[in-house]
């Protein structure tokens, strides 16, 4: 294809933060719409003063900027919330659970509704912590490349198309250096032996959605 | 008359001895032990950058290797080389490196390319390289969308320059 290298691995940051908006967030409106608001992409109930209705990022962005809303925070990226969860990300192997897109979600609220976050520098401090110490987790999960597959729950979307270029293209080489591999699963297979050995410190049992994980199957050279 | 470019005619216009060494291109090694009639006898060597000295090295420091010293793609010729040779332990010892390597390389598409990482990506093979680029290009578009220099609307640079030039 004859797409410049930066937009063929996958998506762009924009295109991760466009992606992002269509998430739900609760404001406190200070216009009435009356009735019910028909978009193309579905129904938001209509908004009312002085109670919380749940509208798409976008739209609150717009309206906080119009001056006819504030943001509610949400509950994870309150500060004792962020501080337990990067206790939890220095503490335990595997990624602490934070919503899919907090990454965006975060950088643009900071951005655009900072008056609404209470203490938003040590906020934002917090997650630029946690920030680091989940890229250093992610960074543990090469040691566990090139075997079937490397599952990393809790991984936001931001965080898995920053790596994606670099594993998927590690994983790809990796295969190469082991014809013996192949040769094996032509005659039926020493799979548990492989299997076995596959311990990284990036996996964890699964209780995420399915859009989280990362997996990139074994591609087979036969 | 003999096919001129017949591996057979060539080698035997060389009037090789049983037991003598030549270098020959890899290609060519392939070539003929691929060959559909199997007819030229022979051992193939591993080359010296495969050798008990470099694997030693590899398995003690591998990152401290240079390997575009050794073979500018190291990794790639030893994919190759695996699939002519049967050496299982060449293998590991590649794999381990690699990989080993591996997290190295993506340590330093992290810190961004400070001085200090041209030291280590200059002992990176080709591969190596095509990983390291790419690792960067991601990180450092995540970085600029951190730092929210994009996705705003700009004078072009041209015109910029223009003004700058007073144009």
């Amino acid at each position: 294809m004859a797409l410049p290298r930066h937009l063929k691995n996958g998506l762009t940051p924009l295109e991760i933060e466009f992606l992002a908006e269509n998430e739900m967030i609760e404001i406190a409106a200070a216009i009435d719409t009356k009735r019910n608001l028909e978009l193309l992409g579905g129904e938001v109930a209509s908004l009312k003063p002085l109670q919380v209705n749940k509208v798409p990022l976008w739209m609150a962005i717009t309206l906080k900027k119009k001056q006819k809303c504030n943001i509610v925070v949400p509950q994870w990226m309150t500060i004792e919330s962020l501080q337990k969860s990067l206790k939890e990300e220095q503490e335990q192997d595997r990624f602490s659970a934070l919503p899919y897109h907090y990454m965006e979600t975060a950088q643009l609220l900071l951005e655009n509704a900072c008056d609404d976050i209470p203490s938003a520098d040590a906020v934002r401090t917090l997650l630029k912590d946690l920030r680091e110490a989940r890229q250093s987790k992610a960074r543990q999960g090469v040691a566990a490349l090139g075997l079937a597959y490397l599952q990393m729950d809790n991984i936001g979307l931001m965080e898995i198309n920053e790596i994606r270029p670099f594993f998927t293209k590690a994983f790809y080489e990796i295969q190469k250096l082991r014809p013996t591999v192949n040769a094996n699963e032509i005659y039926g297979g020493t799979q548990e032996a492989y299997g076995g050995r596959f311990n990284g410190s990036a996996s964890v049992g699964s209780s995420v959605p399915e859009t989280s994980r990362f997996n990139a199957s074994q591609s087979s050279r036969n | 008359m003999e096919d001129y470019y017949g591996i057979d005619s060539i080698l035997s216009e060389d009037q090789l001895k049983a037991g003598s060494r030549i270098d020959i291109p890899f290609w060519m090694a392939r070539e003929i032990v691929d060959h559909p009639e199997g007819t030229v006898p022979m051992d193939i060597e591993t080359p010296e950058f495969f050798g008990p000295k470099v694997r030693n090295g590899l398995r003690a420091n591998a990152a401290m290797v240079d390997l575009p010293k050794l073979c500018p793609s190291f990794f790639r010729f030893g994919t190759h080389f695996l699939q002519l040779i049967d050496d299982p332990a060449l293998a590991r010892v590649l794999e381990e490196a690699f990989k080993s390597r591996l997290q190295m390389t993506m340590d330093h598409t992290q810190s961004g390319g400070t001085s200090n990482s041209t030291d280590y990506l200059n002992r990176l093979d080709e591969t190596e390289r095509e990983l390291y680029k790419a690792g960067l290009e991601s990180s450092a578009s995540v970085h600029q969308w951190n730092q929210q220099s994009f996705g705003r609307i700009r004078s072009a640079n041209e015109v910029i320059l223009k003004r700058k030039l007073g144009a």
